[in-house]
């Protein structure tokens, strides 16, 4: 199996543009954004996501706790979550890592190597 | 183009482009943010600062602008500092902010906008193929066209007028062949007849479906056929021979509306979940939300965010919502502000009396996300389009005299205010009345319309422009120094030289004249004089033989 539908949350809509062209044009995932932790609780399961990408600093409900809302739902409290942040200090990785995120993708990311990021961490996972 | 890396990194520059476009604008504001006196010292406005530096830092990179987020990064950690301080702030503290901001205005503001556009590819900013010659050529830096026209020559004829206009048009004389083709277009024009050809009409549909908006071109003005346009959602119906300059002033007003600046909308009420909760949906949107907790302060912060709508609860415990909308009604300039009250209020009476003082409407909590976004979209579009009314000339859809005079004014103080440079311009077409005299009245309108269309193309969303007189226009540039805003105007000057214009079957070419005075050229000018000063170098490039941009203030030779 490869890894095919990811789910993004992110609230700034330019990063999204960028980050679904990127994953959709280079990646050929199939990527469904939300713009916020509550619309991501309300429609991840219907989309079956294989990979959650993260935003860390979104208003409202934040990445830390849009991830514990997903772990709460047993469709996908095993779908491997990956954060993005431009608060890349070890220190704060470490406690995101501790939350249960498979990795940390620091922000600002590259769109031409995003897509075979996302992939390794999504490799290994598996 | 089917190269899905080709089309990736065409998507991507224009991506780059728009971002950095929009960015010397976002910079603007966080300066000023931080920079209104007392500079770094509200604790409310360091936190909405801290917040937009957060952003720009994790998104500059991402746009190929590493250096504005590494200089975005290292204020938002010394913003984080002195947040964390509570404590008043040193003066030392304020040196190192200050100076981090500047750095970073340096780098990403308006001063060095032109290495910015060079770092992230620029979509209009280079010479174009389509400028001057009438190919179809498929440029994918310019509005892109995708023209479904079976008459070959007609086709030709009408790419080539489109092409004066810097659309980059791309011609097929089928449907099925458009749909065959890669990528996009901004706006789709159909042939009627194309579309009456056998599975025509949902073809057409289909490509409208990818988001582009769709015209119709026909020789038929039949009642049947526009019902059947309507109903393909057709947004424009155009008989040929096709009038361009009406075509274009569509054309223009779709692509206005699809990259419409993002509503800002102010929200206030006491119940900070309530406020939070209308925030997330209405940022969901696209739109730019800020939440007062209290209304004390309202009529600064409807100064100085300048929203497009204030959504406000009845109940709020100091002040009734229905005081506060009849003190915003106060200030002649809010009284068409749109104010919708939300509230749990159901009593008919409070309504009735909010509405008697102010108020435009009224939404009854709970308020569903839907409606409230369809709420706030109306209301804002209606009024959107009625100031557009009031203050743009028909024309050029620029804004009239009194309207750039009082935006120049606003723009000129607000960036003495924050201490960034601020340029201003008059451009005149050279010898219009003999464009008038030679060819009519409708090409002279014509030629005004393409200048207007030059400048808005040409210039940054961030720019105000007007037409000052008849075929004179007003400029102001904010965070532009006067090398940059005369590299502009240059740019400006010559392609507007190069564009052909016809009568008949006359082609001819006109040339445009500017003057130009920065308010750093100029320190103890206020808003009027520089429009003086501009005028008056306006006035030399005219006597120094015209199509040529000179220079005001203490540059003035």
């Amino acid at each position: 199996m490869s890894l095919q539908r990811i789910l993004y949350v992110e609230d700034d809509s330019d990063i999204q543009a960028v980050a679904k062209l990127a994953l959709e044009v280079v990646g050929g995932f199939s990527v469904k954004v939300c713009a916020s932790g509550e619309q991501a609780l309300a429609e991840a399961v219907a989309f079956d996501p294989q990979l959650i990408l993260l935003d860390v600093m979104m208003p409202g409900m934040d990445g830390p706790s849009t991830l514990k809302g997903l772990r709460e739902l047993p469709e996908l409290a095993h779908v491997p979550v990956a954060f993005m942040t431009a608060k890349a200090q070890p220190q704060e990785i470490e406690q995101l890592v501790a939350l249960g995120a498979s990795c940390v993708i620091p922000k600002p990311f590259d769109p031409m190597t995003l897509s075979s990021q996302v992939t390794r961490i999504w490799e290994s996972t598996q | 183009m089917s190269n899905p890396q080709d089309v990736f990194e065409q998507r991507l520059a224009a991506m780059r482009h728009d971002y950095a476009r929009q960015l010397a604008a976002e910079l603007g504001g966080i300066q000023s943010l931080l920079l209104t006196p007392p500079a770094f010292d509200d604790r409310k406005r360091l936190l909405q600062a801290h917040q937009r530096l957060h952003r720009v830092a994790g998104a500059a990179g991402t746009f190929g602008l590493p250096n504005v987020s590494q200089l975005a990064k290292a204020l938002e950690t010394l913003l984080q500092d002195s947040l964390e301080k509570r404590a008043a702030l040193t003066s030392a503290d304020t040196a190192r902010l200050s100076d981090a901001l500047e750095a970073l205005m340096c780098e990403g503001g308006g001063q060095s906008e032109h290495a910015l556009l060079e770092q992230a590819p620029s979509v209009r900013d280079e010479p174009k193929a389509g400028w001057s010659h009438a190919s179809g050529d498929e440029g994918t830096r310019a509005t892109s066209i995708w023209l479904i026209e079976p008459d070959q020559a007609l086709g030709e004829k009408i790419a080539a007028q489109l092409a004066n206009f810097s659309y980059s048009v791309r011609r097929f004389v089928n449907i099925a062949d458009a749909e065959a083709a890669e990528r996009q277009p901004d706006v789709l024009l159909v042939d009627a007849m194309a579309e009456n050809d056998a599975d025509g009409a949902i073809g057409a549909t289909a490509l409208a479906q990818g988001g582009s908006p769709l015209i119709f071109i026909s020789d038929q003005d039949s009642f049947e056929a526009r019902v059947r346009a309507a109903q393909l959602n057709a947004q424009g119906y155009f008989l040929k021979p096709l009038n361009i300059p009406h075509l274009v002033s569509r054309l223009e007003q779709l692509l206005r509306e699809r990259t419409a600046a993002p509503a800002r909308v102010l929200v206030i009420d006491d119940d900070t979940e309530l406020a939070e909760y209308c925030q997330i949906i209405l940022e969901s949107e696209g739109m730019e939300v800020q939440v007062l907790a209290s209304p004390e302060t309202i009529i600064e912060e409807v100064r100085s965010f300048r929203p497009e709508l204030l959504l406000m609860d009845v109940h709020m415990p100091h002040y009734d919502g229905p005081d506060l909308a009849a003190v915003i009604r106060q200030f002649d300039e809010w009284s068409s502000l749109p104010i919708v009250f939300l509230s749990a209020e159901t009593d008919l009476d409070k309504q009735v009396d909010a509405l008697s003082r102010g108020a435009d409407d009224f939404l009854t909590k709970p308020i569903t996300a839907a409606k409230l976004i369809a709420a706030v979209k109306a209301r804002v579009s209606r009024a959107r389009a009625l100031s557009d009314l009031l203050n743009k000339d028909s024309l050029t859809g620029l804004l009239k005299h009194a309207s750039i005079k009082s935006a120049a004014t606003s723009e000129i103080n607000r960036a003495r205010r924050a201490g960034y440079p601020v340029s201003i311009a008059m451009v005149d077409i050279d010898h219009f009345k003999g464009v008038n005299d030679s060819y009519g009245h409708a090409t002279g309108d014509v030629v005004i319309a393409s200048m207007a269309t030059l400048l808005r193309q040409r210039l940054r969303q961030t720019d105000v422009m007007g037409r000052y007189g008849g075929e004179e226009f007003l400029v102001v540039m904010p965070h532009c120094p006067a090398e940059a805003a005369y590299q502009r105007l240059e740019t400006l000057r010559q392609h507007f030289a190069q564009l052909r214009f016809r009568h008949d079957t006359t082609e001819f070419g006109v040339t445009l004249s500017a003057g130009m005075v920065c308010s750093e050229e100029a320190p103890d000018a206020n808003g009027d004089t520089l429009v003086v000063l501009a005028d008056e170098a306006l006035y030399r490039a005219k006597r120094g033989g015209r199509n040529q941009v000179c220079c005001g203030g203490a540059l003035a030779d």
